[in-house]
């Protein structure tokens, strides 16, 4: 069976593309082999890894040189889902091969005017990525939501203005996503702490691939 | 007060779309090289490969392990 692909992609650094990425694997590495491919030249995805003692759940590689959706298929068929962490550019080509090459693309976006500004080329990316990659869906994941913030409380409707699916299942803000970093594992493995995150790894998992 | 900033973070979003250059003219803005065919994967020679990584394939760098890393030191 090929692998599912899934892009976490956005335009603008610090939406939360690495943690999406890095807790997405690992929850879908509980459901199958997951690897993690870093194609953002900060590495993120790599240094997080490298932070834990214990083997992150999931495996994150580094992607070099010219790729395509074949060979990305071919080199990863042992894989049941491959994750592609994404630059800060939709532009880039490392970004837009990803868009080709993906079957789920995940868009985190922050509950901030700014970030949604720096995100609205996003939909025509996608609708010129899907006449060559007619597979492709692509949703906006709420990312770092606070709940008694107004802001977050607008982002629903503002989201609508971007013609692109926003998820229910949304991540809140909190240490938990921050800890997992610093300690190099996922929330998965933060017990306790990480309970409330997990459930919404979880939820965004069911609701994309149910 | 919560309706008023939904209200607001609405009209920028439909503002700033506004002023985002017109679909039809997008494509053109963009690289050429984005309008190309994918490359076609880097032979292996060519591939930057560190020396100890066990790959799967030229282009994919087995990343994902600590002491695989390139040695860095951190002045203290």
């Amino acid at each position: 069976m090929a692998a599912q692909v899934i892009a976490v992609l956005n335009q603008k650094g610090g939406a939360g593309k690495t943690t999406l990425a890095m807790n997405l694997a690992a929850g879908l590495a509980r459901r199958g082999e997951t690897v993690v491919i870093d194609l953002d030249p900060q590495r993120s995805a790599c240094q997080w890894a490298a932070q834990g003692t214990v083997p992150f759940p999931a495996t994150v590689k580094q992607l070099t040189g010219a790729w395509d959706a074949r060979s990305l298929h071919q080199g990863f068929r042992a894989y049941r889902h491959v994750v592609l962490d994404c630059p800060p550019a939709v532009d880039s080509p490392a970004s837009q091969q990803a868009l080709r090459a993906c079957d789920l693309a995940l868009i985190p976006v922050l509950p901030s005017p700014v970030d949604l500004w720096a995100s609205l080329r996003l939909p025509q990316e996608v609708a010129e990525a899907g006449r060559v990659n007619p597979r492709l869906r692509a949703y906006l994941v709420l990312n770092q939501l606070e709940p008694k913030s107004a802001l977050s409380a607008a982002m629903h409707e503002a989201l609508a203005e971007f013609g692109l699916p926003v998820l229910r299942a949304c991540l809140r803000r909190r240490a938990a996503y921050r800890t997992a970093a610093l300690e190099g594992v996922s929330v998965y493995e933060l017990g306790r702490r990480g309970l409330e995150a997990v459930a919404e790894i979880e939820a965004l998992i069911e609701e994309v691939f149910a | 007060m919560s309706s008023n900033v939904k209200d607001k973070l609405t009209a920028s979003v439909r503002r700033a779309k506004a002023a985002q250059p017109p679909a039809a003219t997008a494509p053109a803005a963009k690289p050429a090289s984005r309008r190309r065919a994918p490359a076609k994967p880097a032979p292996a020679a060519s591939a930057p490969t560190p020396p100890a990584a066990p790959q799967r394939s030229a282009n994919f760098v087995e990343d994902s392990h600590r002491e695989l890393f390139p040695k860095r030191v951190w002045p203290d």
